[in-house]
């Protein structure tokens, strides 16, 4: 130790606190303007501590399992008879499904259906629960080596449970989704409304932004509605409640409180890509360069006259001077991609007149149902 | 050569304490902030024991508070530091909020603290609760304004209320350790 005087070391000692104090603001502020750099931190803490994680994580799932199967070994005889009248009920809709599996292959056969792309997974083990006070989160064990990637989602077995937000290099962390930042787009099975699930801290996120003249009903089953383009179609999320008139809230599928085990599937969403819609306003010019090789013009295709041209079928005679050099007359806009406005594909469908039906038959992509491949109780 | 072996004798010098010793004296210093520490690490894994993570601030904050009033070279300022942010990376709160209420904790603490071992429990109780009180309504201060979301309010009221019901266990194993472990504090 160096040798200093005692007024210097008390000197010293009154310094540390301010210090500390000014550094831990530093921090704040330097986390909060870059967010990349608190990511990388946090992510590098949780694969330091995510192996003592699972190993203290494993005790605890076997002193659960060992507690609840002698809890049921007192119960078994009525759960024996709950069981027996459950396998009636379960046999019944054996049949139903069963029959109905075979309806819908002889319909997809029939209908030359393109099946949807199987969405890879992988399945990791909660290791950490990382929320606090005011957030919901869980840690993974499983990380980009297994193919986990951020915006995958989570599935527990019984339902969605959340995203992944951020991935060190062997864990992930998943944001769940009551936290209060995550906003799930969602359709309403038998009212057929569309919401937003808004976590909100507690065990149950609320709807909100339903239309007003069609509320969600008591009951009803909530699946993800696959419109912001992140989700796939129709995964399984909770039910409707509401705790006050007024206050729809959805009860999930997935035991958000005691997770285990989840699934992380890569439905690759992304990779969809929109075909052009002939004689619709451009919206973005992704591709600079057109296949003749010329430089393509931002403005073409966004005259007035070109998109009344081609949205009623008729010439508006020669008020287009750039159209003249352009051997497909009718499709102006043909060289731009409106990937990111899906709802002008929305539009094609109700607009009059020049689109063939043979041309638009590559847009329909069979998103519409959703299906899991078979896995264990999760 | 003086025939006075006793002129020699300097009775200020002491001799310097062995290596050994130091480490001894060091993992007795670090050993309630490690304690804290591993507790709070312990507590994040999914072991299923319901409102665990609720109970990691409260823990630390009693641990902290406790340590600074009776021994605060156990409890220092970096190591206050180093506990609040390692409370940051694990949580999802902003990266140094907790550092910083912890800090202000620390120091109301160190400050009032021999007015603070005057008092009975009960009062040191109470006192307690004002402050850890006052610490998680400015974390969540901090954690809304910096998220520029007015964060639910019934989770600290509840944080407040569980670290106030913390703290009376928490300072009767503290006691008990404070007598049986050497105290690291320089004897003067």
């Amino acid at each position: 130790m160096i040798p200093v005087s005692i007024q210097i070391r008390q000197a010293l000692d009154r310094l540390w606190l301010p210090a500390m104090l000014l550094l831990s603001i530093a921090i704040m502020l330097l986390g909060w303007a870059n967010q990349r750099v608190t990511v990388a931190a946090r992510m590098a803490t949780a694969d330091v501590l995510s192996p003592l994680w699972s190993l203290v994580a494993l005790p605890g799932h076997e002193v659960s399992e060992a507690v609840s199967e002698l809890h049921s070994i007192g119960h078994l005889a009525r759960e024996n008879a709950q069981l027996r009248s459950e396998n009636e009920t379960l046999r019944g809709w054996y049949d139903v499904a069963v029959s109905l599996t075979q309806e819908n292959a002889t319909l997809k056969e029939n209908l030359h259906w393109m099946p949807d792309p199987l969405p890879s997974f992988v399945t990791g083990r909660v290791v950490g629960d990382i929320g606090g006070l005011y957030s919901h989160a869980v840690l993974i064990n499983a990380g980009p080596a297994n193919g986990v990637r951020v915006g995958d989602v989570a599935l527990a077995a019984d339902g969605f449970a959340g995203r992944v937000t951020e991935t060190g290099v062997h864990s992930a962390r998943i944001l769940l989704i009551n936290d209060v930042a995550s906003r799930i787009p969602v359709l309403l099975e038998s009212s057929h409304g569309t919401a937003i699930m808004a976590g909100d801290n507690t065990s149950t996120p609320r709807l909100i932004f339903y239309a007003q003249d069609n509320h969600p009903v008591e009951g009803e089953r909530v699946v993800t509605s696959g419109q912001a383009d992140l989700l796939p179609t129709g995964i399984p999320v909770g039910t409707v409640h509401y705790i006050h008139a007024g206050t729809p809230v959805v009860s999930p599928y997935a035991r958000l409180n005691h997770l285990s085990i989840v699934r992380v599937f890569n439905f690759e969403t992304g990779t969809i890509e929109s075909p052009d819609a002939p004689g619709r306003v451009p919206v973005t010019s992704e591709r600079g360069i057109r296949s003749d090789g010329k430089k393509e013009n931002p403005l073409d295709g966004m005259t007035l006259g070109g998109v009344v041209e081609s949205a009623t079928g008729r010439s508006t005679g020669g008020s287009a001077p750039q159209h003249q050099d352009t051997p497909d007359n009718d499709k102006p806009a043909s060289s731009h991609t409106v990937e990111d406005h899906p709802q002008n594909q929305n539009e094609d469908d109700n607009s009059p007149g020049d689109h063939p039906p043979a041309q638009k038959s590559g847009s329909i992509t069979p998103r519409s149902s959703f299906s899991l491949p078979p896995a264990g109780r999760g | 050569m003086s025939s006075d072996p006793i002129s020699h004798w300097q009775p200020d010098v002491r001799s310097a304490p062995a290596l050994a010793q130091r480490l001894d004296r060091l993992a007795m210093r670090l050993l309630p902030a490690g304690l804290t520490a591993l507790v709070a690490i312990l507590l994040a894994a999914p072991t299923g024991i319901p409102g665990a993570i609720a109970l990691i601030p409260g823990l630390a904050m009693a641990s902290v508070f406790f340590w600074s009033v009776w021994r605060p070279a156990s409890m220092s300022v970096p190591v206050v530091f180093c506990l609040g942010l390692l409370l940051d990376l694990i949580g999802f709160a902003p990266l140094g909020v907790t550092a910083f209420a912890f800090l202000l904790l620390h120091g109301t603490a160190v400050h009032m603290r021999f007015g603070l071992m005057r008092l009975n429990f009960i009062t040191l109780w109470l006192t307690f609760t004002l402050l850890e009180s006052g610490v998680c309504w400015l974390a969540w201060f901090l954690v809304s304004s910096l998220s520029f979301r007015i964060m639910p309010t019934a989770p600290v009221i509840f944080e407040c209320m569980l670290t106030a019901g913390i703290y009376p266990p928490f300072a009767a194993l503290g006691n008990w350790a404070h007598r049986k472990l050497s105290n690291p504090e320089p004897q003067l």
